[in-house]
């Protein structure tokens, strides 16, 4: 049982997001945070496998967010989620310590299967 | 006669004399034995006429043949020593002839008894044969007789002979030895009496010439070697005389030779003395180039003591280099022993002195000579040249100060002029052809109104100034004179204008004059008016300072609204994005989740539907992608997201793909958590406008981008290599469009507390640098 954290501040995105999880992945537990207070939060509350992770979040954005929770928390995986598809995003995302890129629009649904097969349940 | 002749002659004489008693003292001992041989010969024949005497009667006695042998054996051996007689004398002659006679009947007388004794006859009685023999022995006792008596007489004879020849022989030695006697008597006579005396003539003779008389003259009478002997002394005497007299001669000669080499001594002193007091380095060596001599400035020069120096090769001791090349220099000394000839030194030579210093030197080698031509060394003459080099710098720059300093009257724009006492140009510079008339020439003599003005200044030996007129132009000319060097400055300044203004001027003021009269009656009445007018004009001026005070107010507002302005019309972008992306981008990313959704579902069951739907996924990503395009426009999110140097990046990239004949250098040399956050977005929006600017107007094909955080500021500069603009010109109607962007950039730029600088070079390309200063 593979638990999944979405960091999205945009609702109707998180919302469409989530139904495409539990659609293609039905096993998995998905818990949703609209900005960093609240992620930080339910992280603490029980760290999830693998968080998606907005890069425009209201206040703290994701990729300071990813920083911080790689520092307190390094064994959950944390993939951005950007609109961009730019080296220069790709390039943050790597700098600020994510473990995978995803554009919002444009990624497979198959790369988002062989990543969650990737990572083993309860690792943390 | 010479004595020489005398001995000869008496030597000649005495010896003819002594042969000839020699030759017949000879003659006579041979004739001695001789006759003394003839003696015993005749003394033999008589004891031979004896024997046979008795051996005849022998025989007849005994008849025996033994008997006649024996006979005529005797009487041959008498027969040849008859035969042997030879004498000289008639008497003998006489006597041999009987000898001889006897001799021949004693042998008849026996031959004829010997056959008649030998054949006795038959018929002949014993008487008669007695009587024979009688009549026989008497006759050969005769012959016997004879013979005996005639050989003693001849012996008598001969030994008379002999005795006589003794007698002579005798006489003939004493005769010798007398002689002899005689020729030592003539030599002494010769020899003591005549040589010898005539020899202590001549020795008392040389004996008073010795003593220094050499006037006196030995006696030479005589005419033999005596003689010849003392005309020779007196010759020699006389010799002597005349040499005597050169001696004097020879002894002034020998003080002048010595006092010719006391000079020469004194010379070499000189020359050594010389040599070593003169200012140039001076080193001699031999053939082999080795030093023989060095003076005490050549010691000071090289380092080398001048014993040490001795005999050293002269390239140690005199060691050269070329100063520029750093290589050695030429060898002078075997260039001079080679070409026999004066050698100079290159330009650049130092010497290297013992302790390695280099002194910069000139110097040349000449070979020495002697009187025959012969090379017999080098001497090389050299000094330091550093202070010639120092003052050549000097006046080296002394000249270039003066060429510096010549130009200064030549770029003088009012005319400046020398000319000589008699009105002859010495200089001139270019601008004073105007005032010369016919240009400017030196050599030339002053011409028009300048030249009475020259000779009154002359004259007056004072500064003077006038005015002249030249060529229609007005020139102010002063002429400074120096008597003592015989020239004259002149100085001139063209006051045309100031003359044109001065008669304006005075025409103005005639006018004026004139005008005084209609004037103040017209004063009193003007001045009310004026005074109206003041009143008047201090209300306005008031009004004038509020209109500005609230034109100040107004202006600091229009500021404050434009920077309200465009912090509103950033925040309206800002938000305009957000909206397109939260409620736009995200319903299209829904729908497209949606989409895919459904599509997973009815894959299987209804073909139809599910490409009616998958033709709609590129439409709605399509969709999402113009949204997310108008949002980047309005404001790049990136610029919030990761900040101003990922957003420059990304912005030039786009820019470089847009505008595919732009390049782009980027130098960004600080760290965005440098950049305050305040001025991202104006460091964006003038990026863009600059950008925007040069991709419309500049036709650059290179744009050089840098971002620097410098000690008091940060800058960003943009610079592109198009063809530049006329800033006057973009303020023109014409140039709105790029005025516009540029006032735009400005504005922001000071708003956010920077300075903006554009440089338009037409042509060549525009640079704008922001600063903002930390």
């Amino acid at each position: 049982m593979l638990r999944v954290l979405i960091v999205e501040d945009n609702r109707i995105f998180r919302e469409a997001f989530k139904k495409g999880l539990v659609d293609y992945f039905p096993s998995m537990v998905i818990d949703e945070a609209g900005n960093a207070d609240e992620a930080l939060q339910k992280i603490e509350g029980g760290p999830p496998d693998l968080i998606f992770m907005d890069v425009r979040l209201p206040g703290v954005n994701g990729l300071q967010l990813t920083q911080r929770i790689r520092k307190d928390f390094p064994g959950i995986n944390i993939a951005i989620l950007t609109d961009y598809d730019l080296p220069e995003y790709r390039q943050a995302a790597v700098q600020y310590g994510a473990d995978r890129f995803f554009v919002k629009n444009s990624f497979e649904w198959d790369d988002l299967e062989v990543l969650v097969q990737s990572i083993s349940p309860g690792a943390p | 006669m010479k004595i020489r002749t005398q001995f000869i002659i008496t030597m000649i004489l005495f010896g003819m004399i002594l042969v000839i008693f020699a030759v017949s003292a000879t003659v006579t001992s041979q004739r001695i034995r001789k006759t003394s041989q003839q003696e015993n010969l005749a003394s033999n024949i008589a004891q031979g006429a004896s024997d046979l005497s008795y051996l005849a009667n022998d025989y007849l006695i005994y008849r025996e043949s033994q008997q006649l042998k024996r006979w005529q054996s005797r009487f041959a051996s008498f027969s040849n020593q008859v035969a042997s007689l030879n004498v000289e004398k008639p008497e003998q002659q006489v006597l041999v002839r009987n000898i001889k006679a006897n001799e021949q009947r004693l042998k008849q007388v026996f031959d004829s008894v010997a056959s008649a004794v030998g054949n006795p006859s038959q018929d002949r009685s014993t008487a008669l044969d007695l009587a024979f023999l009688q009549v026989s022995w008497s006759r050969m006792a005769v012959q016997s007789q004879g013979l005996v008596s005639d050989a003693s007489r001849l012996s008598q004879l001969l030994h008379q002979q002999m005795n006589q020849l003794r007698d002579t022989r005798t006489i003939l030695m004493y005769l010798m030895v007398g002689l002899f006697g005689l020729f030592l008597l003539a030599s002494y006579m010769l020899t003591y009496r005549r040589i010898l005396k005539s020899m202590a003539t001549l020795q008392a003779g040389t004996a008073v010439i010795g003593s220094g008389n050499l006037d006196f003259k030995i006696e030479e009478k005589r005419n033999d070697e005596i003689g010849d002997l003392s005309r020779a002394f007196n010759r020699m005497t006389a010799n002597l005389k005349d040499v005597t007299a050169s001696k004097s001669e020879l002894e002034k000669e020998i003080v002048e030779r010595k006092k010719a080499e006391e000079d020469l001594r004194k010379q070499r002193e000189w020359l050594r003395v010389t040599l070593s007091s003169i200012g140039d380095g001076v080193i001699a060596t031999d053939t082999k180039g080795q030093v023989t001599f060095l003076n005490p400035v050549a010691v000071r020069l090289t380092g080398w003591e001048s014993e040490e120096a001795m005999n050293q090769p002269i390239n140690s001791v005199f060691h050269i280099v070329n100063e520029k090349a750093r290589e050695p220099a030429v060898d002078l000394v075997s260039q001079a022993l080679s070409e026999k000839r004066v050698v100079g030194l290159a330009n650049d030579t130092a010497l290297v002195t013992k302790d390695g210093w280099e002194v910069p030197i000139e110097d040349s080698a000449a070979p020495i000579m002697d009187s025959a031509g012969n090379v017999i060394g080098v001497v090389l003459v050299f000094h330091d040249v550093t202070e010639k080099r120092r003052a050549q710098a000097r006046l080296r720059e002394a000249l270039e100060q003066a060429v510096w300093l010549a130009r200064f009257p030549d770029e003088n724009p009012s005319p400046v002029l020398r000319a000589s006492t008699e009105g002859r140009v010495l200089y001139c510079n270019p601008a004073s052809a105007e005032i010369l008339g016919w240009g400017c020439e030196v050599g030339k003599s002053l011409q028009g109104p300048l030249l009475p003005f020259v000779e009154q200044a002359m004259t007056g030996a004072e500064e003077a100034t006038q005015d002249i007129e030249l060529g229609g132009r007005c020139y102010s000319v002063s002429v400074t004179p120096f008597p003592a060097e015989r020239y004259v400055n002149v100085y001139g300044r063209d006051i045309t204008e100031r003359k044109q203004a001065e008669e304006a001027l005075r025409q103005r003021t005639l006018e004026l004059q004139q005008l005084t009269g209609t004037l103040e009656h017209q004063v009193q009445e003007r001045t009310e008016d004026l005074e109206a007018a003041n009143e008047k004009l201090k209300i306005e001026i008031d009004e004038c300072a509020r209109i500005e005070s609230a034109l100040k107010k107004s202006e600091s507002s229009l500021r404050q609204l434009s920077m309200e302005l465009l912090n509103a019309q950033e925040k309206e972008r800002k938000m305009v994005a957000g909206e397109i992306h939260d409620s736009i981008g995200s319903s299209l990313s829904a729908i497209k989740f949606k989409v895919e959704n459904v599509l997973t579902e009815v894959a299987a069951k209804s073909p139809e539907t599910t490409a009616a739907l998958r033709s709609v996924i590129p439409i709605v990503q399509g969709a999402i992608e113009e949204a997310r395009r108008i949002q980047m426009n309005l404001r790049p999110s990136m610029l919030d997201d990761l900040g101003i140097l990922a957003t420059v990046k990304w912005f030039c990239r786009q820019f470089e793909s847009t505008y595919s004949k732009i390049r782009i250098s980027q130098s960004i040399e600080i760290e965005e958590h440098e950049v305050p956050g305040s001025l991202r977005t104006v460091i964006f929006r003038v990026l863009q406008e600059g950008l925007n600017n040069i991709a419309k107007h500049s036709m650059a094909n290179m744009v050089l981008l840098s971002l620097r955080k410098t000690d008091q500021a940060i800058e960003l500069v943009i610079q592109d290599n198009g063809q530049g603009f006329n800033l006057s010109r973009v303020r023109s109607p014409g140039g709105a469009t790029l005025g516009l962007g540029l006032e735009s950039m400005r504005e922001r730029t000071e708003l956010s507390g920077g300075s903006f600088k554009i440089e338009p070079i037409e042509g060549k390309g525009t640079t704008i640098g922001v600063s903002w200063p930390l």
